[in-house]
């Protein structure tokens, strides 16, 4: 069956304007709470680990999880290299904590690695809510690591940062650099996500 | 090259995490315990604040950027890269860049009486001191 997700958003040169507000990654859910669960198995062992996948198109335009690798507590490398020609869509990865439950978006280097690998969707599952960062014709081709540094710190290392709570500063910096750097962001359940740049 | 495409395509969210841990100490040295809940709209006010605060950044852009490097005869060379291209030298900072601002004011009021520039709402002389006011 043909992906929920339009053809024109998969193609990574969709118009900003032309989003939809609404992404459907419902034939993908049941895969991304998989790699959800595995990542926070051991979680009452105080151990937690980040799960990657590479998310291909197959055959009949339907969307998959493949090449599934666990990394540490705050890194994995998803295998992409492996990935047939013509069928790479993007990668999916999970951002687990073993103290507490909160929703951490993508970081400095998910922005990065997704301008790099020319990702033209981009999935993070933490805490039950997906984040995705879809390419679009407005995105741009290369990044400096340090200038979204330098963007995240202005968010987050405020001179009150101890009165803010990080996973809303960090998803201010997602939304900020989402605009900055030409992508649409959505943020929802593994079924529905909801567009918000 | 395998091993250099992966480290660059890394998904390494260590800095963030340190970014995090460094925010839990500072609430919990301020004696905050509970952890409000994940909250889209403080998020969107985040966002607004600093959207207006670069767009004011924006709208404060000098007028002209001076760079002042230490010489090895102790004085200082004061450099003006942008437009002028104008570079002095002084016994001390601060006529360094008294000494630019002076050479500033007359290149530019040379080029206003030959028509090369345009007046604008700022004279020249205060575009200036803004630019290099501190």
């Amino acid at each position: 069956m043909p992906s929920r997700v339009p053809v024109q958003v998969l193609s990574g040169n969709c118009p900003i304007d032309d989003l939809p507000d609404l992404l459907d990654l419902s034939e993908l859910a049941e895969g991304m709470e998989r790699l959800w669960m595995k990542s926070v198995a051991r979680l009452d062992e105080g151990i937690v680990a980040e799960y990657a996948a590479t998310l291909v198109k197959q055959a009949d335009g339907s969307l998959k999880l493949i090449n599934e690798i666990s990394g540490d507590s705050t890194n994995v490398v998803p295998d992409w290299a492996t990935t047939e020609p013509g069928t790479f869509i993007g990668t999916f990865q999970t951002h687990p904590r073993t103290d507490e439950f909160l929703p951490m978006p993508f970081s400095d280097t998910d922005f990065v690695s997704a301008i790099q690998l020319r990702e033209k969707l981009s999935l993070l599952y933490s805490d039950d809510v997906v984040c995705a960062l879809v390419r679009t014709a407005a995105t741009v081709d290369y990044i400096n690591i340090y200038e979204i540094k330098n963007e995240f710190l202005s968010f987050v290392m405020t001179p009150d940062m101890e009165a803010r709570f990080l996973p809303n500063a960090v998803w201010a910096a997602n939304k900020w650099l989402a605009r900055k750097y030409g992508f649409g962001l959505y943020m929802g359940t593994p079924n529905e996500l909801f567009r918000e740049v | 090259m395998q091993n250099f495409e992966k480290i660059q395509y890394a998904k390494d969210d260590s800095w963030l995490w340190a970014l995090l841990e460094e925010a839990k100490k500072r609430r919990a040295a301020k004696g905050i315990k509970e952890e409000p809940p994940f909250d889209r709209e403080d998020a969107q006010r985040i966002y607004e604040h600093y959207k207006a605060k670069q767009e004011q950044r924006q709208m404060l852009q000098p007028a002209f950027l001076a760079l002042f490097e230490p010489m090895d005869s102790n004085g200082f060379r004061a450099v003006c890269p942008t437009m002028e291209n104008c570079t002095v030298e002084a016994p001390t900072r601060e006529e360094a860049k008294a000494a630019l601002i002076g050479e500033l004011k007359q290149r530019l009021q040379a080029r206003l009486r030959a028509g090369k520039i345009l007046p604008t709402e700022r004279s020249s002389a205060e575009m200036v001191e803004v630019a290099l006011g501190e």
